[in-house]
């Protein structure tokens, strides 16, 4: 396996990554204002909000881990992303007009508005907690399989991708953000588009492109649409068509529409119409997108039957289970999976060469044989990953290292550099937009709110720089933290969907619950989030008592918001309270 | 601002498209179509 990187690679990528540092510091520069340096003075036109919103919600591991998903499980991934333009039409016409009007800063600030100080303080807060945790795995995932691949130390790629985004980040605040993440925008959907192009070329001579699709589709990777088969698979089962378009629409309600990270990237549109067609934009192309990124997973399962392929593409974990007393089986397994490796390249070719022919019983037969030395493989490999999971702190996934070792082992000179631009480009453009958020609503929300409220522009300019480089800081301790139990990533993921339902709710009862006000919502929402938090954690500490309470994270979402609108309704019945505070025309402006 | 001073700020931005209402359904048929499509094309392959 190749390891390394050619110096042109090497130019490219790091060519790549410092003109867009060097452009976000000399596009942002002068922000000498906090409505500047938070809002980008509202000067954002719709492509840039368009692409921004795009960029921060496309980290690294979206790119390394999509295209592995499409590899090792098709195309159903796609529905995930069902809700989210449903998401945007709403946002679109409740949220945007308000948070416009009142001219707010930060999502949060309209919760005080609407209800009073002590909302919108659990509401910054519970962003502030789920939002600096993700700050730090957004740096550390790909810098884990950075170095499981190239062997780059992961403390040193995450301090530099860390020292990169604070670069421009704490100079420039959101605009240098907005920039940036154009031109990182840029880069990906390039590199992704070319290297899809490339793997259709690799393909071998005999394998055509729509070849390649119906081999995918017997294989049963072209699964897009898929209905839930029973009540507990609908729940618990992430990526059916009834999850994604239920469950996927309060993800993405929660996330674009009350995530400061995301609320940010709009807040700074020069007009109500321009933010509006920013997110119409990712409503029209974010699930294309999604579909083009996964198909080029689906292609690269074509490509590896027709190519000598890993049993595991993660290089350490077999290392260490070779070295394990499961060494001796491993090794025979991984022997029996070579050879079926062959055979089922062999078997995949002679069903196209039947197919070719015409003659229908002869590719019926192929097919029949293709599928099931497939199958054979595939329950070798399933060994061997039990195997890898019987060792203590093992790590059995790799569908993340498919695609960056499709990179660097098939991809031209030149082109390797670009695609390590590519991931590099993701995790700086989610990074920035986090500690850019975090600053803001630590600065706006907490700061500025509850400890000074009578400073003057520079001062507040000065402190959200330096609250910049503080999240910054502690999100690259964090990502190193994280980095030596890779394990943790997982757990700290499903973390920011724990306080994203309650969060979301609040913003419900504040938006269509007009008589309930502050002394209801806010109970409402401790127990609520008491409730998420229970139907997570419960399952996990008694699987056995509390097995019945188990529900996919995704469903979190939906849970949480609908506790808090049930529970601020039933309190308001039982307790009664004064009528809600009138929505404010003016803003708490800075 | 009222519906209809929306819908002419749109149509400064957009001359083709007269009204929020038409770019909204429009977002959503477009899923509509894409769910359609995606069956189809899972369909076809399988």
């Amino acid at each position: 396996m190749n390891v390394g990187m050619d110096p042109i690679d090497w130019w490219v990528m790091g060519g790549t990554i410092l003109f867009i540092v060097i452009y976000g510091i000399w596009k942002s520069r002068g922000s000498t204002d906090i409505r500047g340096y938070l809002l980008s003075n509202q000067d954002m036109k719709w492509w840039t909000i368009g692409l921004s919103i795009m960029a921060t919600q496309a980290s690294a591991i979206t790119f390394l881990s999509t295209p592995g998903q499409g590899f090792g499980d098709g195309m159903r991934f796609v529905q995930f992303y069902f809700g989210l333009p449903i998401a945007m039409v709403i946002i679109s016409m409740v949220a945007i007009p308000i948070y416009r009007r009142l001219n707010v800063y930060t999502a949060y600030e309209y919760l005080e508005q609407r209800f009073d100080l002590k909302t919108r303080t659990l509401g910054a807060l519970l962003f502030l907690l789920g939002r600096s945790l993700a700050g730090g795995i957004t740096i550390v995932a790909p810098a884990i399989i950075l170095e499981t691949i190239l062997g780059w130390d992961t403390t040193i790629t995450c301090i530099g991708i860390g020292i990169l985004v604070l670069l421009y980040t704490v100079s420039g605040g959101t605009k240098a953000v907005s920039q940036t993440q154009q031109q990182q925008m840029a880069v990906i959907l390039i590199g992704m588009f070319v290297a899809g192009i490339v793997m259709v070329w690799k393909l071998p001579a005999e394998v055509g492109f729509l070849d390649a699709l119906d081999i995918a589709g017997k294989s049963g990777r072209l699964n897009i649409i898929t209905l839930p088969d029973s009540w507990s698979n609908f729940v618990e089962d992430r990526y059916n068509i009834l999850s994604g378009l239920v469950a996927g629409t309060f993800l993405a309600l929660s996330y674009f529409g009350t995530d400061q990270s995301q609320v940010q990237r709009y807040l700074g549109g020069k007009s109500v119409t321009e933010i509006r067609i920013g997110l119409m934009f990712n409503a029209i192309f974010k699930v294309p997108m999604q579909f083009a990124i996964l198909l080029v997973g689906v292609i690269m399962f074509v490509f590896y039957l027709f190519v000598p392929t890993p049993m595991f593409f993660n290089e350490q974990e077999r290392e260490a289970v070779v070295q394990s007393e499961y060494g001796s089986q491993y090794l025979e397994l991984e022997q029996e999976y070579a050879q079926l490796d062959a055979a089922r390249t062999d078997a995949w070719s002679t069903y196209l060469q039947q197919k070719k022919s015409g003659n229908e019983a002869g590719r019926a037969s192929a097919m029949e044989s293709a599928l099931a030395v497939t199958a054979q493989a595939d329950s070798v490999r399933k060994l061997g990953v039990g195997l890898i999971e019987r060792r203590e702190g093992s790590r059995a996934k790799d569908q993340d290292r498919v695609f960056l070792t499709f990179i660097l082992n098939h991809l031209p000179i030149g082109l390797v550099g670009l695609l390590m631009a590519v991931i590099f480009s993701a995790a700086m453009s989610s990074s920035s937009a986090e500690l850019n958020a975090l600053a803001s609503t630590s600065l706006v929300d907490i700061y500025k709110r509850q400890i000074k409220a009578d400073g003057s522009d520079k001062h507040y300019v000065s402190m959200s720089r330096w609250l910049t480089l503080g999240w910054g800081v502690l999100a690259v301790i964090f990502a190193i933290i994280a980095g030596q139990f890779e394990n943790l990533i997982e757990y700290v993921n499903i973390l920011g969907s724990l306080f994203y339902g309650t969060i979301l709710g609040l913003f419900v009862v504040a938006f269509f619950f007009k008589k309930v006000g502050g002394d209801a919502v806010f109970p409402a929402a401790l127990m609520a989030e008491l409730l998420v938090l229970a139907l997570y954690f419960l399952p996990k500490i008694s699987p056995e008592m509390f097995e019945s309470l188990q529900v996919g994270y995704l469903w979190l979402n939906l849970i949480g918001s609908t506790a808090v609108v049930v529970l601020s309704l039933i309190w308001k019945a039982l307790f009664g309270q004064s009528e809600a505070a009138t929505q404010g025309d003016e803003g708490n402006a800075l | 601002m009222s519906d209809q001073e929306e819908d002419q700020d749109l149509q400064q931005l957009f001359p083709f498209v007269k009204k929020w209402k038409t770019l909204y359904a429009f977002v959503l048929g477009e899923l509509v179509v894409l769910i359609v499509l995606f069956y189809l094309f899972s369909h076809a392959f399988s």
